[in-house]
């Protein structure tokens, strides 16, 4: 659905070169969740903007849909921004008009009629759940709302593709969850292909199908959430997973601390229900003190970490690891 | 000398709304085109911004008082007349263009860039954005700004009447400076004073009625 090849984009100023997005490319599947998530100045907002090219790409390409969209002429690009959709961390709505307006504005672009806009606007705070709020302005909702607001907007007109460039970030963790329900809702119902820009894992976690991790304007780590979330490969991702788990840090663990060997085991799916610790207890000759431990609800299925420290014989534990390999758990030695 | 009055005051209530008009017209435009065509907006014209900026600031740098003298040969084509209360508005027109066209380019600077952002998201044009976002919300501070605009130009237009123009200003310098009637030039002080109190009233009331932030 989403192509991006070789996506870069350069800025210069009068000192210096900044190479903010660096030969990134990515393919995203229809009506897939898709997360960017980096630290600030990643380069992963100048990337989401390059879509639509509210930000022009310096080179690369990207194809959306069958639409080569860094190749369209100006009133091709409008015409192209009417099927991708858009919200922001600050909501970007206007704050003159009602509710009903905002949503309507879109519309309006399209000269639908008063009759079709109504009709088209009512079905629309329903599903967004502003039934109430139809006249309201902006400075009497709250930010929440606003999103809401905004998020019934970008959809107004249907369009195939939605970008949201950090759109929960300015949000309590309760509305933050909200409104990822709402997205998850308008994937689900309309079939959406939906990216999403974010520096929070607990909105990756949440909604997010796949995810790719930058740093320095490259993509660093690609993959499933489920993937990611059981064996990161890089330090970053990492630090990612572990700022909504700090337990499972392991570099607060020292193995010099402990006399038995610490193992990390990760396990997603199906062997994350069996009572894998207790079976090594009682098939091995091992005592097992169990150092952390946490299980994340993902999208798709549970992952499960645990750190372990095994005491025991060095053959013993040979065995545990083997054991645990066929298991189907992701065994990694501290 | 309720007739005595009367007759100026309309005529300064007749260039003021006069060249509220004209300076409208002419600034409004103006100061939307400052802002969109400068480096980094939604219809870029750097070369285009900084010469009207600069045309903006030299005719906003002329004292009142030599603007009109400069524009009586400018009037004189117009109207067909360089004095009186009509030719007048030509050169308060002129003089209030330029600092409208100021006050709506602040105004339209007032919007936060992400609202016009999101507009482009959606496949805005240069000529919606203008219409469906930057006048609506501007609106309340553009008004603010036609206040001090009305304000302004009954200060000027006072002062037009020191050099052949009608109204109250007219009114004041003949009786109080030439006659040393000093009754009449406080009345027609007066007024002027009641006229500004009126207009930044209604232009305050409005703002706030309008205001939705």
């Amino acid at each position: 659905m989403i192509k991006l090849d070789s996506v870069t984009k350069e800025f210069y100023t009068t000192a210096s070169q900044i190479i903010a997005v660096d030969k990134v490319s990515l393919n995203i599947q229809k009506a897939e969740i898709y997360g960017i998530i980096g630290l600030s100045g990643a380069g992963k907002s100048t990337l989401i903007r390059c879509l639509n090219r509210l930000e022009e790409p310096s080179s690369g390409k990207i194809v959306i849909d069958n639409v080569d969209i860094t190749s369209l002429g100006k009133e091709d690009l409008r015409n192209q921004r009417k099927e991708i959709g858009m919200i922001f961390q600050h909501f970007n709505i206007l704050a003159q008009k009602t509710v009903y307006e905002n949503i309507a504005f879109p519309l309006y672009l399209e000269k639908w009629s008063k009759k079709d806009i109504e009709y088209r606007i009512e079905e629309l705070l329903t599903f967004v759940e502003l039934e109430d709020k139809r006249d309201s302005y902006p400075s009497q909702l709250s930010g929440g709302q606003k999103q809401r607001v905004a998020i019934a907007r970008a959809i107004a007109n249907n369009p195939k593709v939605l970008l949201s460039d950090e759109g929960t970030s300015a949000l309590d963790p309760h509305t933050t969850k909200s409104i990822l329900k709402l997205l998850k809702k308008i994937r689900d119902e309309f079939g959406l292909t939906i990216v999403m820009i974010t520096h929070q894992m607990e909105v990756v976690k949440q909604v997010c199908d796949k995810v790719a991790i930058m740093e320095d304007g490259k993509v660093i780590e690609e993959n499933t959430v489920e993937n990611l979330f059981k064996s990161p490969k890089t330090k970053i991702a990492k630090a990612f997973i572990s700022s909504i788990n700090p337990s499972i840090d392991e570099e607060i663990l020292n193995p010099k601390d402990f006399k038995g060997k610490l193992i990390r085991l990760a396990f997603m799916g199906e062997s994350s229900k069996k009572p894998i610790v207790s079976r090594l207890i009682k098939t091995f000759d091992i005592d097992v003190n169990i150092l952390s431990g946490s299980i994340d609800t993902l999208q798709a299925t549970n992952v499960g970490h645990l750190i372990l420290e095994l005491i025991g014989g060095e053959r013993e534990v040979v065995k545990v690891l083997n054991y645990l390999e066929n298991e189907n758990v992701n065994v990694e030695v501290i | 000398m309720a007739d005595l009055i009367l007759t100026p005051t309309l005529e300064t209530i007749y260039m003021v709304i006069a060249a509220t008009i004209f300076s409208l017209t002419i600034g409004f435009p103006l100061g939307i085109l400052l802002v969109v065509t400068e480096k980094g907006s939604i219809w870029e014209k750097p070369f285009f911004n900084k010469v009207l900026s600069g045309i903006i600031n030299v005719l906003r740098s002329i004292p009142f008082i030599i603007l009109m003298i400069l524009v009586f040969p400018l009037a004189k084509i117009i109207v067909g007349k360089s004095i009186g209360t009509t030719a007048t508005i030509v050169p308060l027109s002129i003089a209030a263009a330029p600092f409208v066209a100021r006050i709506m380019e602040s105004s339209i600077r007032e919007i936060d860039k992400g609202v016009i952002e999101s507009s482009l998201a959606m496949g805005a044009s240069v000529w919606q954005i203008i219409r469906r976002v930057l006048i609506p919300e501007s609106l309340p501070s553009i008004i603010s700004g036609i206040t001090l605009t009305i304000i302004n130009l009954i200060g000027y237009s006072a002062m037009a009447g020191a050099i052949g123009g009608g109204g109250l200003g007219n009114l004041a310098i003949r009786f109080g400076l030439y006659k040393f009637d000093t009754k009449v030039m406080l009345v027609s002080l007066a007024i002027i004073i009641i006229l500004v109190q009126g207009v930044q009233f209604i232009g305050t009331r409005l703002t706030i009625i309008l205001d939705k932030r």
